[in-house]
């Protein structure tokens, strides 16, 4: 039970550590900018999720805390994609 | 935000080993605590893309002054020290005192390779004559990054208390919870950090 | 045992009241709610004082003589801290004394430069009543860490409570340390004119201000129920003193109760 819970810690660790290694490729590349950075602030919100749900251990719901976080990262996300997306170029 | 449960802060003295449903990992009052503190960093992500808006070249050009890499190297380091400290919660759980003791000392180690980083990165700033003063952008990334180095430097006291606790307490749900909330709090350093480095190190203007 | 909890009832409605008055007469006849911002022309601030140098005066003067009440609540709460929660040590308690009784000082003293500002304006140069509101703002700014210790110590005394109920929830005690600790944004203020870091910015105001407030008018409803619950629990342990004492006195004094 326990090892099976350790193992899921290490496994999203690992997606963790391999989506900042494509952050980062993503982040000084020929890629079009826009599209490029849209793809980095998805992958922000998809890691922080990973944060909350495993390493904070929320995945099983304990509530209200998980609602909150959702909510959090939903409405920080959008707030940052859509200012990006709104400035004046 | 609503009163908790009144028996749910003491939800956690029962001491029957996790079973994994549904119930929360630390203290409640700690998480109001947390989500206080990301409803603040909240607010000042939405200011430091209001600021952008209205400055979008100066923020372009200043961000070109930052070095992706180092923010990259942070969010590894910190990354790997929250999962240190995540599996010392779990091996505390099957009480392995030795290897919550081991997993803490690596978690602290790797964690101080952050603070080595940004004092190297803002030494290089002032260095070069950058300070928060020089514009809207560099006084955002010195006070974000500022404020989250200073939940950092909590974090790592944190850490350090636990390990104490770890050797010198003996091990009932009272120190798990312990472990827990500090545990928790060091993974929301984390997690600010996910979005401090792509909102002030990546967003390219297009 | 309920004469220790005389008199608290009262001091804890001396914080609404501290808050009230001071929104008011510091706040909008003080011309501090909104601050004027840090970067406007002298000329600007020069001619506020002049204008509404008698608003100014009667705000002022009314939230000094106002502001000790913070000091009679923070005495309220730490008493509640000390009756209802420390047991042999009274270090977190007596720091929520001081940390209140010390709020009190920069709040007065802060509102002297103003009155100052307020008392010859129409003789005095731009900048140096400029500098006399600016004195204001940074003493009242600056001075938060008395606060802190207050909102900190506050915070850890109610974690410990060992009620299965705590007298203030677990979420108040941490949203106050919240609180305490995140005041520490006011170190960047003396850098800043404009932005959410100065004295009228978003954060250093706006949040920092309103945050502190929430927390004294969310606390003082539940110090009403605690004190409410220490008289019931006061009240408690007295008829169960008499009883134990009635019995060995004798069946008259038992008859009695």
């Amino acid at each position: 039970m326990s090892g099976l819970a350790r193992l899921t810690v290490t496994r999203a660790w690992a997606v963790l550590a391999l989506a900042t290694l494509v952050v980062f490729a993503l982040a000084e590349n020929d890629a079009p900018a826009r599209a490029a950075t849209l793809a980095i602030l998805l992958i922000a919100a998809f890691k922080i999720r990973l944060v909350f749900l495993h390493f904070m251990e929320l995945a099983a719901g304990a509530m209200p805390w998980r609602a909150i976080l959702e909510v959090w990262v939903a409405v920080v996300t959008a707030i940052i994609v859509g200012a990006y997306l709104f400035t004046p170029v | 935000m609503r009163p908790s449960d009144p028996t749910a802060g003491h939800a956690d003295l029962d001491t029957s080993p996790v079973t994994g449903q549904r119930r929360l990992a630390g203290d409640e009052g700690v998480w109001s605590f947390i989500t206080a503190d990301l409803c603040l960093f909240a607010v000042l992500f939405l200011l430091f893309m209001t600021e952008r808006y209205k400055a979008p070249a100066l923020f372009e050009t200043s961000r070109q002054a930052l070095d992706p890499l180092l923010g990259a190297l942070n969010t590894l380091i910190l990354l790997t020290s929250s999962w240190l400290v995540a599996l010392a919660v779990h091996r505390a759980r099957e009480g392995q005192r030795a290897a919550v003791r081991r997993h803490l000392t690596l978690a602290m180690l790797v964690g101080a390779g952050f603070a080595l980083t940004k004092v190297y990165e803002y030494w290089h700033k002032i260095d070069a004559g950058i300070t928060l003063l020089t514009n809207d952008f560099f006084m955002f990334y010195f006070a974000l990054t500022g404020l989250h180095f200073l939940h950092y430097v909590g974090g790592m006291a944190v850490l350090a208390l636990c390990l104490a606790k770890t050797r010198a307490e003996h091990q009932d749900a009272r120190y798990l919870t312990w472990l827990e909330s500090g545990g928790c709090y060091w993974h929301m350093v984390d997690l600010l950090w996910l979005v401090l480095f792509p909102m002030i190190y990546l967003l390219r203007a297009p | 045992m309920v004469e220790r909890l005389k008199y608290l009832r009262f001091l804890t409605w001396c914080g609404p009241v501290f808050l009230a008055v001071f929104i008011v007469f510091w706040g909008i006849l003080g011309h501090t709610i909104p601050p004027v911002p840090a970067d406007l022309p002298a000329k600007d601030i020069g001619d506020m004082f002049r204008a509404e140098a008698n608003g100014i005066r009667i705000g002022m003067g009314m939230a000094m003589m106002f502001a000790v009440f913070y000091l009679l609540w923070g005495l309220a709460l730490a008493k509640i801290v000390e009756i209802g929660i420390e047991k042999d040590n009274n270090v977190l308690s007596t720091l929520a004394v001081w940390g209140a009784g010390l709020t009190v000082v920069p709040l007065m003293c802060s509102c002297v430069f103003w009155l100052a500002g307020a008392y010859r304006p129409e003789v005095l140069d731009d900048t140096i009543l400029q500098l006399l509101y600016d004195m204001g703002w940074l003493m009242i700014d600056m001075c938060f860490w008395v606060t802190s210790v207050q909102m900190i110590a506050l915070g850890m005394a109610f974690i410990q409570d060992p009620r299965r109920e705590p007298l203030i929830p677990k979420w108040m005690a941490w949203y106050g340390i919240w609180v305490g600790v995140s005041f520490v944004a006011e170190l960047l203020m003396p850098y800043f004119k404009g932005g959410i870091f100065a004295r009228q910015g978003t954060l250093n105001f706006w949040i920092e201000f309103f945050v502190w407030f929430f927390w004294i008018v969310g606390l003082t409803t539940y110090m009403v129920s605690a004190l409410r619950r220490l008289e019931a629990e006061a009240r408690g342990a007295t008829s169960t003193e008499r009883a134990q004492a009635g019995e060995g006195v004798g069946k008259v004094a038992g008859a009695t109760l």
